[in-house]
């Protein structure tokens, strides 16, 4: 009887690493199984970009169908041209001035909405409205309001008050101003969500540390919840940078760009090469430019998540 | 668990200086609001106005309202006064509708695959898989679009729904791969252990693990790509042209070289806005994570 049980135990424990590492290899192969389906569409549209990439060393002309390998032409054309330089100038500001804003007045309306307030539920659901428009719907919506007519509610507020008429999206030097409170309508309460999620994850010791040794409020801002808040931060700043850079949907529906050039950042650049003027290869390369520059950006998010994820974050 | 700053002003504030914050605050909050929620709130109303009160100058602020526009843009009803649009609302919002539901199910099949693989199974280069999957989300669409454009030429895929179902794919995706692939690894990996240890096949697995624990998160996840699928508007600008029409891009044909048609596309805009601000409140406590692909949880 004991011999038996003996037995038995000691076939268990040599069964055991067996099965272990069969089940393992089996779980890799299936791990592969299951992943393929997922990365086979985006692998096909991968292998678009990749032919994309292999049209910027080409002269493709839509109209003609007009083929011919130009080696670095289209680069080289592009370097030198002042509207390239010009757009490129444009997604930088646009992004310069609209990810800042959207920071301090998404920190400003998550603070808010992180205190006991009358009508927070409301809030907090009116706060999602802008987030599930089409940004290109959502910039219409502006356009009715920022009509450069006294018929326009908001200059006829101005005027109301005393002010002159502005021309907004139709004035060279208020376009992209405009455009940027647009971007920051749409998606301020993008970032405050986020914010407010990282706010009502913060742990409570420090705070009560800071309460018995008499710290202000703002010292304890300052010094306990600007520090804990540096991972947010750097994830919703990433994620908008990007995306203004890559802005499109609402220049498109406002300015297309202008008036003039106002607004022609690298996007709008691209469309008109490519689809106004059917040079297809300019139109591309501006965008592969353009898509570098966002993936050097997006890889330094992926790298910060990666690390906060080992370390788990909220 | 909400830590607020004005919880550790402690006996330093007084009572009088909370009242004060609080009525500041409450003001503050009340001001933003307004200036947000007024654009829905003046499109509304054009929505309802005559074309004479759209176009009035000074702008009406009180008007008599008309249901011509609504008729006009979903029953095709001619307007009695002014011009109309001939856009088919009917039919873009048809396609919209069948464009991002067929995207979500094929997305969220295979992405919630890919999702569990990443999460829970071993697997080599797996950081760069999921990498991969990112890089979608950071692409400007315009790179894929120029090249897909001479692509679907060839392949006859221009101008069809299956053409924008697979574009959009690039949406739903990496937003379900990443975003699915933090619920699950949000489920203890014991659970897994003792499942497999029991016996259970890798299907059972899933049927009774993977898909019930996080249900509430899948679906959650399929709603927020349907509104991602929803709001895209430069696959069906370039990629289609009026047999696929989406409302997203509709709207915007109300402005054309020779007038812009202000009520009707009001009334458009409100038409695609409503089904998504549904959509939207029922998923309100998942919005964070699906917004920053699972980086951060709610």
């Amino acid at each position: 009887m004991q011999a038996e049980l003996a037995v038995h135990e000691r076939a268990k424990s040599a069964a055991l690493p067996v099965a272990r590492s069969a089940r393992e290899a089996r779980e890799k192969r299936l791990a592969l199984a299951l992943l393929v389906p997922s990365v086979l569409i985006p692998m096909l549209l991968m292998l678009t970009f990749l032919f994309g990439i292999g049209m910027t060393f080409t002269q493709w002309r839509l109209t003609t169908g007009f083929v011919r390998f130009n080696g670095l032409d289209n680069y080289l054309d592009l370097l030198t041209r002042r509207d390239f330089w010009h757009a490129f100038a444009m997604t930088l500001k646009f992004s310069l001035i609209d990810v800042p804003v959207e920071l301090a007045l998404g920190l400003g309306l998550a603070l808010l909405l992180n205190e006991k307030l009358k009508g927070l539920r409301l809030w907090r659901t009116l706060l999602i409205l802008p987030l599930m428009t089409p940004p290109v719907v959502g910039s219409l919506l502006w356009k009715v309001i920022m009509r450069p007519t006294g018929a326009g509610i908001l200059n006829h507020m101005l005027i109301s008050m005393g002010l002159p008429m502005q021309g907004f999206l139709g004035d060279p030097g208020q376009a992209l101003p405009s455009l940027v409170a647009i971007d920051v309508w749409l998606y301020t309460p993008f970032v405050a969500t986020i914010l407010l999620a990282g706010l009502q994850s913060l742990p409570r010791e420090p705070y009560e540390a800071a309460l018995v040794d008499g710290a202000s409020a703002w010292q304890a801002f300052r010094h306990i919840t600007l520090p804990l808040m540096v991972p947010y931060f750097i994830i919703v700043g990433f994620f908008r940078a990007i995306d203004s850079l890559n802005v499109f949907d609402t220049i498109y529906g406002t300015t297309s760009g202008g008036p003039g050039d106002a607004s022609r950042v690298l996007n709008m650049m691209a469309l008109e090469e490519g689809f106004l003027w059917y040079n297809l290869s300019i139109g591309i390369t501006v965008t592969v430019f353009l898509w570098a520059v966002c993936m050097v950006v997006g890889y330094m998010l992926f790298r910060h998540v990666q690390r906060e994820r080992r370390g788990g974050l909220a | 668990m909400a830590v607020a700053v004005a919880d550790i002003s402690g006996p330093a504030g007084s009572r009088a200086q909370q009242q004060v914050k609080s009525a500041v605050m409450h003001v503050l909050i009340v001001l933003y609001f307004v200036v947000a929620v007024f654009p829905f709130a003046w499109i509304v109303g054009m929505s309802l106005k005559q074309p004479a009160d759209v176009i009035a100058d000074p702008p009406v602020i009180f008007f008599a309202p008309t249901a011509e526009n609504y008729e006009s843009v979903l029953l095709g009803k001619r307007a009695e006064r002014g011009e109309q649009a001939r856009t088919d609302i009917p039919r873009a919002f048809r396609n919209s509708v069948v464009i991002a539901l067929a995207s979500v199910a094929v997305a969220m099949l295979v992405g919630n695959l890919g999702a569990f693989a990443l999460a829970k199974l071993k697997l080599p280069a797996r950081e760069w898989a999921a990498f991969f999957f990112l890089s979608f989300r950071f692409a400007p669409a315009l790179a894929f679009i120029i090249p897909t454009f001479v692509v679907y030429r060839t392949l006859g895929l221009y101008n069809t729904h299956l053409g924008l179902i697979i574009m959009n794919q690039l949406i739903a995706i990496p937003l379900i791969v990443w975003t699915m692939r933090s619920y699950y690894e949000g489920i203890s990996h014991e659970l897994f252990e003792s499942a497999w240890i029991d016996g259970a096949d890798i299907w059972e697995t899933i049927r009774s693990i993977a898909l019930p624990l996080p249900s509430p998160g899948i679906a959650a996840t399929a709603i927020l790509s349907l509104i991602a699928c929803w709001n895209n508007f430069t696959f069906p600008l370039l990629l289609g042209a009026r047999e696929t029409q989406t409302i997203t891009l509709a709207t915007i044909t109300f402005i054309s070289y020779e007038q812009v048609l202000w009520g009707q596309m009001a009334a458009a805009a409100v038409v695609t806005i409503v089904p998504e601000l549904i959509l939207g409140v029922l998923v309100m406590g998942y919005i964070v994570r699906g917004l920053t692909y699972g980086a951060v949880k709610e």
